[in-house]
């Protein structure tokens, strides 16, 4: 692996990584300081990786999850979102929409949030999730139904 | 399924609208970069191709020490008996030591090999069996003198008898005897009270065959003279008697003839009776000569009755002997004599004796496990992370 390869995660990684950060955060300021508090991370610990069955891509996730522990540690948990001061770059999504998505989450439990978060922001795949969660990847995949199943009863509720 | 899907597909939407650039990409970007150490590629390489060595060097050794283990046993149990030309130590001898001192103590790899005897001369067809039962146990323990104490009572309680016994700080050793019937149950009491873990035992039997017939051949023998010497008597009594009487019967016969001539002699002339004189003086030379031999005789029988009463005696008495010889087999035959060691035993003894298998191996399998998670953590991403 090189800088150019580094690169090219960058690229790929960064907007997954950076929207999962700002929708758990829910602040771009500090989703900005533990983008960077990540990447840092992940290079300083680069020389021991290893993928073991699970990418880089996983690996990353797992950095910043732990590095939003440690910040939540220290202070507050998730923060009220504010749409205007936090999240306004929606403009490939339709309002409705958005709106919809944002209630049914606010309904979900946190896991079953966070297993979303990281299966459509992340795109990990259940596997890769399972090992975040230190789950079996079957237990990833009912839990991930379940969570489903349950958007979809708020969805046809809200509709 | 409608509805999940749609659900699925909203979500992929809200996913993809949520992935965004930070402002300052180019700017962060280019920072992170500028930290990435040169010689990353390489150090990467080499870390993620990297395996765990001294872990499987460490299981190879436990599996080797497993199997050396499983082979071992059979090459320490015991001492190999000696062949037929061997002499080998005396099992009554050894017995009969047991009593004076106390003997070094044996370590559980010393098992005690009975020495060979053979049949001896004795025929297959007699196929009795007169079995002197000889015990020995090695108890590792802790608790030595404790354990000697409790030992001894238990013999006692089996109406054994102790013949010697010593305990010191770590080790013990006691030398009894015990009734054959009760070797069974003592041994299962011992292995109760000592723990089967530390308890090893041997037991051996010799068949006193051998050492019966000879007691039964001398026996017979003596029984064979004994008669003989009462039929020698009986002889010589006899034959005593015949010479007596002989010679009684002829003094009879001469003291007729004296007193037919002394009733002669009032009557006769002076010429028969000078002549009468004459053989009464012959007939009772005749007597005097008669009656010395059977002096001489009685004399002789008197010797040859005091040499063979003397020969009856002594035969006698190695028939009591030999009696006593025989009771003391049957008794020997049915008692058991007996030692138990009690040796120390370390902590590494003592949880070798509770590991299943060998602990070494379990030792070289935890270090193998102790390294592979030290390893694990040394060369495998940041594992609190996962």
């Amino acid at each position: 692996m090189n800088k150019e390869n580094l690169e090219m995660l960058w690229d790929t990684l960064t907007p997954k990584l950076y929207g999962y950060l700002v929708n758990t955060l829910r602040d771009r300021n500090l989703a900005d300081d533990i983008l960077q508090a990540t990447w840092l991370k992940a290079l300083e610990a680069l020389p021991r990786f290893s993928d073991r069955g699970f990418g880089f891509s996983a690996w990353l996730f797992a950095i910043a999850r732990n590095e939003c522990r440690q910040h939540w540690r220290k202070g507050d948990r998730e923060i009220p979102f504010d749409e205007n001061v936090h999240d306004t770059k929606e403009a490939d999504f339709k309002t409705e929409d958005k709106i919809l998505v944002d209630q049914i989450l606010m309904r979900l439990s946190d896991s079953d949030r966070e297993l979303i978060r990281l299966r459509f922001i992340a795109d990990l795949s259940l596997n890769d999730i399972a090992k975040l969660f230190k789950i079996n990847p079957i237990t990833a995949r009912v839990r991930m139904h379940r969570a489903l199943s349950t958007a979809r009863s708020l969805f046809i509720k809200q509709q | 399924m409608k509805n999940k899907r749609t659900i699925k597909n909203i979500f992929e939407s809200w996913g993809q609208s949520k992935k965004e650039l930070p402002p300052n990409n180019n700017a962060l970007k280019s920072e992170i970069l500028s930290k990435v150490p040169s010689d990353l590629g390489k150090t990467f390489a080499i870390n993620h191709s990297r395996l765990p060595w001294v872990s499987f060097a460490f299981t190879a050794v436990a599996v080797v020490v497993f199997f050396i283990n499983l082979a071992g046993p059979q090459n320490n149990f015991g001492k190999q008996a000696p062949t037929l030309g061997e002499s080998s130590v005396d099992f009554y001898k050894t017995s009969s030591n047991r009593g004076t001192s106390a003997p070094s103590m044996p370590s559980l790899d010393n098992y005690y090999t009975p020495p060979f005897y053979g049949g001896g001369d004795s025929p297959i067809t007699d196929n009795r069996e007169f079995l002197k039962i000889g015990y020995n146990a090695t108890v590792r323990t802790r608790r030595a003198p404790l354990l000697a104490a409790r030992i001894e009572t238990l013999i006692r309680g089996f109406g054994g008898r102790i013949d010697s016994a010593s305990s010191g700080e770590k080790s013990g050793y006691i030398s009894f005897a015990l009734p054959k019937e009760e070797l069974s149950t003592f041994q299962l009491a011992i292995k109760d009270l000592a723990g089967a873990r530390f308890y090893t035992e041997q037991t051996n039997s010799q068949n006193l065959l051998p050492q019966k017939q000879m007691i039964e051949e001398n026996q017979r023998q003596n029984e064979k003279n004994l008669s003989d010497l009462n039929a020698e008597r009986g002889q010589i009594v006899r034959s005593h008697n015949q010479v007596v009487a002989s010679h009684q019967s002829r003094v009879d016969s001469i003291n007729r003839d004296i007193a037919t001539l002394n009733a002669e002699y009032p009557s006769a002339d002076a010429a028969r009776r000078a002549q009468i004189l004459n053989i009464i003086n012959q007939l009772q030379a005749e007597i005097n000569t008669i009656r010395y031999q059977i002096a001489n005789e009685n004399k002789s029988y008197q010797t040859k009755i005091s040499d063979i009463d003397n020969k009856i005696r002594n035969t006698q008495e190695n028939l009591r002997i030999i009696k006593n010889e025989d009771t003391n087999l049957i008794n020997n035959v049915a008692t058991v004599n007996g030692t138990i060691s009690l040796t120390w035993i370390n902590l590494w003894e003592l949880a070798d004796a509770y590991a299943p298998g060998p602990l070494l191996a379990w030792v070289f399998l935890l270090a193998a496990i102790a390294y592979y998670l030290f390893w694990h953590r040394r060369f495998i991403a940041v594992p609190d992370y996962f």
